[in-house]
């Protein structure tokens, strides 16, 4: 049951975590 | 009140006069943007002055079809959690390509005045003879009208199965909403009501599964049942690795499918498009993982897939919605549906058109000649509605065919213009007849794999159809010599400034 948690509540969690982020990153790099 | 109708499900007035309401503003959106199409670049790539917000949505629901409402909650209902591999790929590859791909893209498409995905090819690699886009036109002309076609196939089915209409009525009619919004307002139009449709789906896909889940005692209970139904439901590994690769590399298709790509040209400006991925994979997430739960719950609610209608898991979404939600929500669900559908039909359909018109009759047919935008804009609007026909006729008199060439539309783009314009962007070494290689190579791939018989149950036809591509356009491009300023092209999609003018 913990890889059911795993993949259909942490791994959603975890894609937006990344994606802001990998934004902000970017967005510190280039200014 | 309720009407039942065929396939089981039954609709009411209020659901009918929420599904009306949604069209009415959809219409009523292609009126109002009709105003800003003052030439090709307004009508075709929204004179790449989009707002941000509208680009992440458009985006993403462009490239969700009612695949991920009609076909991921069933494939959830039938394999259970593992269907998350099925959304995830395509998730983090469109994130990637918001964050790293589409602003190099972006910035030489504003360098350049790229319209079309063809324009930047040709732009790119210095395409003087035109042979580069005379190759992409056929490939995407054949492709995006095909999947019109079925687009509008599938919206008929949904018209029918929905409110009691014969599917050929309901083929026109999905037909002609598309055709009235999209040849008035453009790509304005398209991308507007792609955000009005995402809020239709996101809202569709987060009310349905929390309902009917607290209506089945909460989660705790409906993984009990699901365990004692079968406990392979409830484990995301439950599945071969060939098919998981195979589902992850959905995700390669992105990449290469023209009506995704066109959004990311389309921002105001590139630094927005980090603004977009944040957007954009948050309504991406939330949409795939509301369709995952449906899934997963509806199969506890029908255990058997033959209490579905016609015994087809692609039915659980509308029938859950039905039986669960107030009519005006269910009303509400229909329309996500057509959102769906619309929404990816709208986008493929100017693409289309945007070959016609300004690849094939601006830039090859009329090269280096000053043709009116006012006119160009006329023409465009004459191609949608041609193309609309076309795609009619073919939806109504050779469904077979139309689902035989969507069978590698997805595949087919994504292997040939994804790894050459991956290429395009990040290797200064692509040459012109590498690319032209990579097209070639992918296209035939996909096809031939996936009519191989022992071939075919391997895996995916994209993931060796994108590798053999990738694979061609790098050899070939070993051996023939890039374009004289790719240095500076290279530059300028790192957010240089364009020195000289070119005139590819």
């Amino acid at each position: 049951m913990i890889r059911f948690y795993l993949a259909l509540f942490a791994l959603p969690v975890a894609i937006i975590v990344a994606a802001v982020l990998l934004a902000r990153l970017l967005g510190k790099k280039s200014s | 009140m309720q009407e039942p109708i065929a396939g089981g499900l039954s609709v009411d007035t209020y659901a009918v006069a929420a599904f009306l309401g949604y069209l009415v503003v959809v219409v009523g959106i292609g009126i109002y943007a009709a105003r800003f199409s003052t030439g090709v670049s307004e009508f075709f790539v929204g004179g790449r002055r989009m707002h941000r917000f509208v680009v992440a949505l458009s985006a993403v629901v462009s490239g969700r079809s009612a695949w991920l409402l009609l076909g991921v909650t069933g494939m959830a209902y039938s394999m259970g959690a593992s269907a998350v591999w099925a959304v995830t790929g395509y998730i983090v590859v469109e994130l990637f390509l918001f964050l790293f791909y589409a602003n190099r893209l972006k910035r030489f498409s504003d360098a350049y005045d790229c319209v079309t995905l063809p324009d930047f090819y040709a732009a790119r690699f210095g395409d003087r003879n035109g042979r580069l886009r005379a190759l992409l036109v056929p490939i995407i002309l054949v492709f995006m009208v095909s999947y019109v076609s079925a687009q509008f196939v599938g919206g008929g089915k949904a018209f029918a199965a929905s409110f009691a209409l014969d599917q050929t009525a309901g083929i026109v009619l999905t037909a002609v909403i598309v055709l009235v919004y999209t040849t008035l307002g453009g790509f304005l139009a398209v991308s507007l009501t792609d955000m009005l449709q995402a809020i239709f789906m996101i809202l569709a896909l987060v009310v349905l599964p929390f309902m009917a889940i607290a209506d089945r005692g909460g989660l705790a209970a409906v993984l009990n049942e699901l365990t004692s139904l079968d406990p392979t439901l409830v484990d995301p590994v439950a599945l071969s690795a060939g098919a998981a690769v195979g589902f992850v590399g959905i995700g390669l298709g992105s990449p290469g499918n023209p009506h995704i790509i066109v959004r990311y040209m389309s921002i105001r400006e590139a630094s927005q498009l980090r603004y977009a991925a944040v957007v954009g994979t948050v309504w991406n997430v939330v949409m795939a993982w509301g369709a995952l739960f449906i899934g997963l719950v509806g199969r506890v609610y029908f255990p058997d897939v033959g209490s579905l209608p016609a015994a087809d898991t692609e039915n659980l979404y509308p029938l859950l919605a039905q039986q669960q939600l107030p009519s005006v929500l269910f009303g509400i669900v229909v329309a996500s549906i057509f959102a769906a559908i619309m929404s990816t039909a709208d986008s493929q359909l100017l693409v289309a058109a945007s070959s016609v018109v300004r690849d094939l009759y601006e830039q090859v047919l009329h090269r280096g000649q000053a043709l009116s935008q006012h006119r160009l804009v006329l023409y465009s609007r004459i191609v949608v509605v041609l193309l609309v026909g076309i795609a009619l006729v073919l939806g109504l008199l050779a469904e077979r065919l139309v689902f035989w060439l969507v069978l590698f539309a997805w595949a087919g783009l994504g292997a040939a213009i994804g790894p050459t314009s991956l290429l395009a962007l990040f290797w200064r070494r692509t040459t012109r007849p590498g690319v032209m290689a990579g097209l070639l190579t992918g296209t035939a791939v996909t096809i031939v794999w996936e009519r191989t018989q022992f071939l075919e149950p391997l895996i995916y036809e994209l993931i060796p159809a994108f590798g053999a591509a990738l694979f061609a356009t790098v050899v070939v491009s070993r051996f023939t010599t890039p374009p004289p300023e790719t240095d500076e092209m290279l530059r300028i999609m790192a957010g240089g400034e364009r020195s000289a003018p070119d005139e590819g």
